[in-house]
């Protein structure tokens, strides 16, 4: 019986290592080139005393931010908003039918009144209700809309907005003052650049007032420092790997800028998907290898925007399970770029690794895990073997984690004290046994409800409530 | 490897694949250990420097603050300039510093600087870090240049080889460093830069010099180079305050009569009283983006009955912007009153206009009633 499967058994141990030692491989490759590029980056950019060359002659940009029962942390973000060191942007509220008291609160903090606008319906979405203009900041306006997601928000925002460039942020994100100056040098440095996402850090644990961040510091839920990390990977190595190479192909929601002529040539974003941020990136590398017009979608590792991330299990897995459902939805709504003729890397390196590491990569861990455990129990593999195989792997894992943070202190040192960098050092190693594996849980069945075709909803987010105070 | 000692035939040994397994483990944790020692090195390293720098810093912070106050401050003594020239960093630091001060005082404080700069031979040290390829120290040393009240020609030879370096920002700094020292130098390598440097970062360096001297050199320039590289003029010369006569402005649309892209780039540059006639026509122009920038302009400009009706009839124009704008010039123009606008709105079918005068309107914080 045994001599029957041990074939199969060693296709699939050499399966399962084949898939990890491609993936080590891309992580690798990925690490150098950011090394580089992050440096690279940090000498053209990090200098505070350069003349400011730009001045009044910054491109405008509107700033777009979509809100669906956000009343705890809505004034606080729209504060950090109003407060950024920018010489001409307008901020466009979208009140994507609440069901508590965004809209009034927003109504009162800002004295908002209604406002006649000649609305252009550029991008089709749900009926508006009312339009606002605040009366203390004229750079302020608010749709009251119909129900209809966050994208069909979003694209409510780009009919409103009257400036070439668009900034989509988060409801529950604080900026930094600085960046939207940060964000828009891409556009004016490469004028082919049609996208730009910026680096999200996550805001828990830090202090804020008066809708800006004065002080960072590690929170102190476990959940909230392992995100910390997860995020700094993401960001650092993950996105300043691929934007290089011009194949990034997301650009977080929470904050990213984008040339509106561009996305509305390519039909704003879609209603039906739940992660419409990298939807719009993957259809725009279509729009414009199809169009054969030369383009950058790039990003910048600075941290511009502090988000709150979830601390408690249920938020959290809920939120991974949606982006795994959005990056299904993404990557085969446009399976058209995966090879494509004119697809360059995009198409031909980053489109790939999704599909085969992010995307199904929940089902091959998950997988490798479970057989790894029956191969053994079933005495089918020899105790040497799983365990230089599972060390291998979390290894890998730890790697990884403390290289990102080695980018972290090449650059930015946003955490200073030595205390920090190792809780920071620890969360890395830990990351590894148990939330990893929890990710990949909550990933699979993220994919399963891809699947499955679930109708897709805004997400709703359980508040902390941090931003708010 | 496995619990019956099987061997794969097809594939490698699986002895051997377990030996693999145990090297790149080993592989692993050697790497491991390697980013956490380097990672501590780093922070240690970090802090070591931050300390030094900063003792070095408060020490030369002093210094410069001195002499703003007092252009005759005692100077520093030649240790304590050796040991600023033996860390470049610190270096770095401080001539960005007097860089920056540069930017807050005036008259004797400036004197003051001047000073400190010739004793510590600033310009010489400055040069030697110019030599080098590090953009950031390329970057800060142009600055610095750009504040001295006089160069060498030794320096002015190596700016002019920097405005051709492959970093905008080098180029961007060398230029205002020779713009500051001699705008005969400056102007002509500016004008030949094509779309090279944003035109946005260009405006600031084309401001610091004589707008009239700039503008008869472009005008040279721009009847005899390319479309792009025209726009692309068109763009900085926009940010500056640039006096433009009658003949020369008919003479540049004349010339850009089949690039619309460069006429409505050279719009903006019409806001003269002057250039009303040639405003008034470009805005009958097929091309959207002339139709808008014309708009515009004659909204600023329009001053009698005709440009009002004009601007009434852009109002209905197929064009958000074309609209938006006509909307501004209607309520900016002096012959505009709300029994005049109560007269139009009547007659007035079109929805758009209405919704966009109301629009307007309201940002102008205008009291108007849909009639």
């Amino acid at each position: 019986m045994l001599d029957k499967w041990q074939p199969w058994i060693e296709i699939t141990q050499l399966s399962f290592i084949g898939y990890f030692v491609a993936l080590t491989a891309v992580y690798l490759v990925l690490n150098i080139i950011s090394f580089v590029v992050i440096r690279q980056y940090m000498r053209r950019y990090d200098n505070q005393l350069l003349p400011m060359s730009f001045g009044p002659l910054l491109p405008p940009v509107s700033v777009i931010v979509p809100a669906y029962n956000e009343a705890i942390g809505i004034v606080s973000s729209i504060k950090s908003i109003l407060q950024l060191e920018y010489p001409k942007y307008e901020i466009i509220v979208i009140n994507d039918g609440s069901s508590d008291e965004t809209m009034t609160k927003l109504i009162e903090a800002f004295d908002l009144q209604i406002y006649h606008e000649a609305y252009r319906n550029q991008l089709a979405t749900q009926p508006i209700r009312q339009v606002y203009r605040s009366k203390k900041y004229p750079q302020l306006r608010a749709i009251n809309k119909d129900n209809g997601g966050k994208a069909d928000a979003l694209n409510a925002g780009i009919n409103a907005s009257r400036n070439p460039l668009f900034c989509a942020v988060d409801a529950d994100s604080i900026l930094q003052r600085d960046s939207l100056d940060k964000i828009v040098h891409p556009f004016i440095d490469e004028p082919e650049t049609i996208a730009v996402g910026g680096s999200i850090r996550v805001a828990n644990g830090s202090t804020i007032r008066q809708g800006l961040l004065t002080k960072v510091s590690l929170p102190k839920s476990w959940l909230a420092r392992l995100q910390i990390v997860e995020y700094l990977r993401a960001f650092l190595f993950g996105r300043m790997g691929w934007s290089p190479l011009n194949g990034m192909l997301i650009i977080s929601g929470a904050f990213g800028v984008f040339r509106k002529q561009r996305v509305i040539e390519c039909g704003g974003y879609q209603a039906n998907t739940v992660g419409e941020d990298m939807e719009l990136v993957i259809r725009l590398h279509q729009h414009m290898n199809k169009a054969k017009l030369p383009y950058r979608i790039a990003f910048i590792p600075d941290p511009v925007c502090w988000t709150e991330a979830p601390e408690d299990l249920n938020t959290l897995k809920n939120q991974r399970i949606r982006w795994q459902r959005g990056l299904m939805e993404s990557l085969t709504t446009n399976i058209g770029l995966l090879l494509s003729p004119r697809g360059k890397a995009a198409g031909w390196i980053a489109y790939p690794f999704m599909l085969l590491f992010e995307g199904i990569g929940p089902i091959i861990e998950v997988l490798a895990y479970l057989l790894t455990a029956y191969f053994f129990f079933a005495g089918l593999v020899d105790l040497d073997f799983t365990l230089a195989f599972l060390l291998a792997a979390f290894g890998l894992g730890v790697f990884i984690s403390i290289f990102s943070l080695i980018l972290e202190e090449l650059t930015f040192r946003t955490y200073q004290s030595k205390k920090e960098l190792m809780w920071l050092i620890f969360t890395a190693v830990l990351e590894n046994f148990g939330y990893r594996q929890l990710n990949s849980w909550w990933r699979l069945r993220g994919l399963f409800q891809f699947v499955r075709g679930r109708r897709h909803n805004w997400g709703a987010m359980k508040r902390v409530g941090r931003l708010g105070q | 490897m496995t619990a019956g000692g099987y061997c794969l035939d097809f594939a490698i040994d699986s002895e051997q694949l377990l030996q693999w397994m145990h090297t790149a483990l080993l592989v692993i944790a050697v790497l491991i250990l390697l980013v956490w020692s380097w990672l501590f090195i780093l922070r240690i390293i970090h802090q070591g420097h931050d300390k030094k720098r900063k003792a070095l810093q408060h020490h030369w912070r002093q210094f410069l603050f001195e002499f703003c106050a007092n252009p005759q401050a005692e100077l520093p003594d030649q240790s304590q300039i050796k040991q600023l020239w033996r860390d470049t960093q610190a270096f770095l630091w401080f001539i960005q510093l007097w860089s920056l001060m540069h930017r807050y005082v005036r008259g004797d404080a400036d004197d003051g600087l001047e000073r400190l700069a010739h004793h510590i031979r600033l310009e010489r040290q400055a040069l030697e870090l110019m030599r080098g390829q590090d953009v950031r120290t390329l970057i800060a040393t142009a600055i610095a240049m750009g504040d001295l009240q006089k160069l060498s020609p030794a320096t002015i030879k190596r700016l002019k080889e920097l405005t051709r370096h492959s970093s905008s920002m080098v180029v961007l700094t060398a230029l205002r460093a020779l713009m500051r020292n001699d705008q005969t130098v400056a102007v002509p390598i500016l004008l030949e830069l094509k779309n090279f440097v944003a035109s946005e970062r260009l405006v600031t360096i084309a401001k610091e010099c004589d707008s009239r001297y700039l503008i008869q050199q472009a005008q040279q320039t721009l009847l005899q180079t390319t479309p792009e590289h025209a726009v692309y003029l068109l763009k900085v010369l926009q940010g500056v305050d640039v006096p433009l006569s009658a003949s020369e402005a008919k003479q540049l649309v004349n010339h850009f009569k089949s690039q619309p892209e460069a006429i409505a780039q050279l719009i903006p540059l019409l806001d003269h009283p002057h250039h009303l006639p040639l405003v008034r026509r470009l805005t009958h122009s097929a091309e959207l983006g002339v139709r808008v920038q014309a708009t515009r302009m004659l909204g600023e400009l329009a001053r009698n009955k005709q440009d009002l009706e004009r601007l009434w009839q852009l109002l209905q124009d197929s064009a958000w912007w074309v609209r938006y704008r006509a909307a501004q010039g209607v309520f900016l123009h002096p012959e505009f009153s709300p029994t005049y606008l109560k007269e139009q709105l009547t007659e007035l079918a079109d929805p758009f206009a209405r919704n966009m005068l109301m629009q307007v309107a309201n940002e102008m914080n205008l009291e108007i009633t849909d009639a």
